[in-house]
């Protein structure tokens, strides 16, 4: 057996450490070399299979990459080579995971070493459109379209692919009616209704086609010559509704069906349905609310969008993996407080949807009170949340004030974090208000620890800040045991706000820190932590792949959050 | 971390974790009274396998009284307790369970019925008219009144008298030794995981109650709790207090091992609890009412369901008071 450096090293270290009859250090070392041999096997297809799945399954990113870098590295060197069935398994799996980045790569390899496969190539000409990359998809798929025979279910799906890379050529023009974005839009028609047309059962076609012709009407775009999008949603809406036993998509095809037709009740019973369907994912979810909003243009604010739209929020904060983007487009503060007492609405939902709606709604309303900090050039970089002073301290009343990390605004001179901006530096917006592009300066510093103690400042803002119902502070962390979940809601690289579902779980807490897994980036710095009632338990600080374990040994990836109530205490003091 | 100890009522239950868990998952029914999310950590005196053979499966559960829910306290179709062995007792204990069961006032012969129509609501007029009649003159279906009370006749005979009973065949308990041993064991452990670590509760369902209650006053073994709440009990009966050793009216409340409060909830309606649903006459501390009754107004016509007063909001509050969240 070949050894790689560290292993020889660990191998060596264990020789020197038996020689001293150093069994403790000696046995330690060991595990240490198992550990290092097991990562740098090469795995078997099947082990590889589960290991990339399970990474998928519970969020692992980092993990998921490093597997599909050794899979990429193995398969270009010539010491891995899959059954193809294998090989068109991994890809399948990495694109229901919508793991587009890894799948080009993973595809690449594969067919740059001779899987010469057309639905390898519908796989990666997929990946690529959905990174933006339309020259290069347009391109595999023309090669694909031009050399398979018209009957070749995989020659439907390629021009299937087509029109959803002409329909988002359509959606990024900002202007639609504009000459260019006709011609897209147009196209995207025609890649659609040509494998309709051929094929009734073709229903992913169809109902792109009844989308883009309703639009196209929006638009004043001319449809001389098309079919009738009435009829083809007609058409759809029988065969789903002949059927027994149906899909979950098809509920969300009869949906948008329903809206061709006018039938906005039908439609949110159709998305009841889908959104309470145990097969459906939030992948699955998040393509029909881009659907919805993106061609469709339903607004949070107003008919029938206001019902659908929240329906389907609501069931993607429900499932593993889900993730939306909170703006006041799709979250209309006014319709929620209308729906939430809309006796017909909470009919239609039952009484474990439309607990879930009111869950949702309240997670919504936590995001008012969110900041976007941003320094003197619009950079984002990082998030506060607005705390009502007497929460913090008796004294501070019912004004309103911003915590946030040290690390992300500091006034410390000695002890100050590098790069923290200055009070005077910072920008503060806040994305859900009435009025999000109003910036607004701090005016004074209240409290400010360093990032090695609790990494926390809280500060007094220019500007009141209006319409913010301040956060219930938990007295108590969640109980750990692996089944509690927490929430982080914060503007990841200083983009839009945003409020994501990736295997949130509270992972351990130890007086001032709390261990959790969740998905954050750079920017979510300064978010607010929430257990699952949506009390506010933590301060965003840092995470990181190996964090030491704060009770026990060794370390694992996570997140780490200030125990709020440590903060009060400390600003108590 | 605070802490809720449960202990469950009369009739056969699901196994223990499904049990706990459907208490919890009742709790916490419109998504925002989560005990753990809140840092309360929990546990449940379990006692059903004393007196039944196996739990309840989660189909038998969904025939019961109230079979929009599984895991509450139901009665199911199969809980129609044969009466044969007041006849072993002795004399006294014959008297005290004839008194009780003239005052339980049900027809123990009486014919099976139907339930299917215990989850209508009575109408608002009706409501209000029950409010003010006697408790044994409220229309509740005989069929449904002679099964539970039947059991509860059973369980508190049962436990006050300490009988010996087999659920299974080989496996013999004396009741109440076999129950209270459960409960302090429960509690001991519960309070040593939570020594000086914020409020301490116990929770307590209908027979419950009484095991609770029980243990707290007439157990110098039993550690000393911050508050009790109990829920849809028959403590009012004078039956019932006159079973128990030591009860004066006067000093009832459980000084020594409650240190601040005892709430009791309790619909007018329930046919545990209705008979004398307040707490705070029979219960006194050196002479005062304490127990803080809240009265409440469950769904439909069977009151006596766990899950139906978990989904009350008074409740709740009461609870999140004595739990100081």
């Amino acid at each position: 057996m070949v050894l790689d450096k560290a292993s020889e090293k660990l191998l060596r270290a264990i020789r020197a450490a038996a020689k001293e009859y150093d069994w403790k250090s000696a046995q330690e070392l060991s595990e240490q070399l198992i550990d290092c041999l097991k990562d740098n096997a090469i795995r078997q297809p099947d082990v590889f299979m589960r290991e990339l799945k399970h990474a998928l399954e519970i969020f692992d990113k980092p993990k998921a990459k490093s597997l599909c870098d050794e899979l990429v590295n193995g398969i270009r060197a010539g010491d891995i080579g899959l059954e193809e069935d294998r090989a068109l398994d991994i890809l399948g799996l990495l694109r229901s995971k919508r793991s587009f980045g890894m799948l080009e790569q993973v595809a690449d390899a594969l067919i740059q070493n001779g899987l010469d496969h057309p639905t390898a190539w519908r796989q990666y000409a997929q990946s690529l459109i959905e990174q933006g990359s339309y020259t290069a998809a347009q391109q595999a798929l023309s090669a694909m379209i031009d050399r398979l025979p018209k009957s070749h279910d995989e020659y439907k799906e390629a021009c299937g692919l087509m029109g959803r890379l002409y329909k988002q050529n359509f959606v990024d023009i900002a202007t639609p009616r504009n000459k260019k974005a006709a011609i897209n839009l147009k196209s995207a028609v025609k890649a659609y209704g040509d494998i309709y047309k051929r094929d009734k059962n073709a229903m992913w076609h169809g109902i792109n086609l009844v989308a883009l012709l309703c639009r196209a009407k929006k638009e004043k775009i001319s449809t001389r010559g098309l079919p009738d999008p009435k009829q083809v949603a007609a058409q759809l809406l029988n065969k789903i509704e002949r059927n027994k036993c149906p899909q979950p998509w098809e509920f969300a095809t009869a949906a948008a069906a329903c809206l061709a037709l006018e039938e906005d009740d039908a439609a949110l019973d159709w998305i009841v349905r889908y959104s309470k369907d145990p097969r459906s994912d939030a992948f699955e979810f998040g393509g029909t609310l881009r659907q919805f909003k993106e061609i469709w243009q339903l607004r949070a604010d107003k008919t029938p969008g206001s019902k659908i739209l929240h329906v389907l929020q609501t069931a993607l904060l429900a499932r593993e993996g889900g993730e939306i983007q909170l703006d006041r487009n799709t979250q209309s503060e006014r319709e929620l407080r209308k729906l939430g007492g809309d006796k017909a609405f909470e009919k239609v939902l039952g009484t474990d949807g439309f607990v879930s709606f009111k869950w949702y709604s309240t997670g919504i309303e936590r995001s008012k009170g969110i900041a976007l900090i941003k320094d003197r050039f619009q950079e984002g970089q990082g998030t506060g949340f607005i705390l009502r002073g007497r929460d913090i301290k008796e004294e501070w009343g019912n004004e309103l004030f911003m915590l946030t990390n040290e690390h992300v605004i500091s006034n410390l001179s000695g002890n100050r974090t590098q790069n923290s901006l200055q009070p005077d530096q910072a920008r503060i917006s806040f994305e859900l208000s009435e009025n999000p592009d109003s910036e607004m300066l701090i005016s004074e510093v209240m409290f400010c620890s360093p990032s090695s103690e609790l990494d926390a400042t809280i500060v007094k803002l220019s500007q009141p800040v209006t319409g913010v119902i301040p956060y219930t502070i938990a007295k108590h962390l969640p109980t750990t045991g692996g089944k509690q979940r927490v929430y982080v809601i914060g503007h990841p690289k200083g983009g839009k706000l945003s409020l994501s579902i990736h295997d949130n779980v509270l992972l351990d807490h130890k007086a001032p820190l709390v261990h959790y897994r969740a998905p954050t980036e750079g920017g979510s710095s300064g978010s607010p932590v929430f257990n699952s009632q949506w009390d506010l338990i933590a301060l965003h600080h840092a995470g990181g792949f190996n964090v030491s374990k704060l009770n026990g040994q060794g370390s694992y990836p996570a997140n780490e959050g200030i125990w709020i109530q440590s903060i009060l205490k400390a600003v108590n003091q | 971390m605070p802490h809720v100890t449960f202990i469950h009522g009369i009739t056969n239950k699901l196994e223990k974790e499904k049990q706990h868990a459907a208490w919890l998952r009742e709790l916490n029914h419109d998504g925002m009274f989560d005990l753990h999310a809140r840092g309360v950590t929990t546990s449940l005196v379990y006692w059903a396998d004393v007196l039944y053979e196996k739990p309840l499966d989660e189909a038998q559960a969904q025939e019961s009284v109230s079979n929009e829910h599984t895991g509450g306290e139901t009665v199911t179709l199969t809980d129609d307790e044969d009466l044969a062995w007041i006849e072993s007792l002795p004399k006294d204990q014959q008297a005290a369970v004839e008194k009780l069961r003239q005052r339980l006032n049900f027809d123990a012969d009486a014919p099976s019925g139907d339930d299917a129509h215990m989850k209508d609501p009575y109408s608002q007029a009706e409501q209000e008219q029950l409010e003010n009649v006697d408790f044994e003159r409220i229309p509740l279906p005989w069929f449904v009144k002679r099964r539970v009370m039947k059991v509860l006749l059973r369980d508190v005979h049962h436990y006050l008298f300490n009988t010996e009973h087999e659920p299974r065949p080989g496996e013999r308990f004396k009741v109440k030794d076999e129950i209270q041993r459960r409960f302090i064991e429960t509690m001991t452990a519960d309070a040593q995981q939570n020594a000086n670590n914020g409020p301490h509760i116990v929770v307590s369902h209908s027979m419950g109650t009484v095991i609770s209650y029980d243990c707290l006053k007439h157990r110098a073994d039993c550690p000393p709790v911050s508050a009790l709440m109990t829920i849809g009990s028959p403590l009012g009966l004078d039956e019932i207090q006159d079973m128990m050793p030591d009860w004066s009216r006067e000093d009832g409340f459980p000084s020594t091992h409650v240190a601040k409060n005892w709430t009791n909830v309790y619909d007018k309606l329930d046919p545990v609890a209705g008979f004398d649903p307040n707490l705070s006459n029979d219960y006194r501390k050196l002479s005062q009412p304490v127990v803080n009754d809240i009265k409440v107004t469950n769904s439909g016509r069977w009151r006596h369901s766990s899950w139906k007063y978990f989904q009350q909001e008074s409740l709740k509050d009461a609870l999140k008071d004595q739990l100081e969240l």
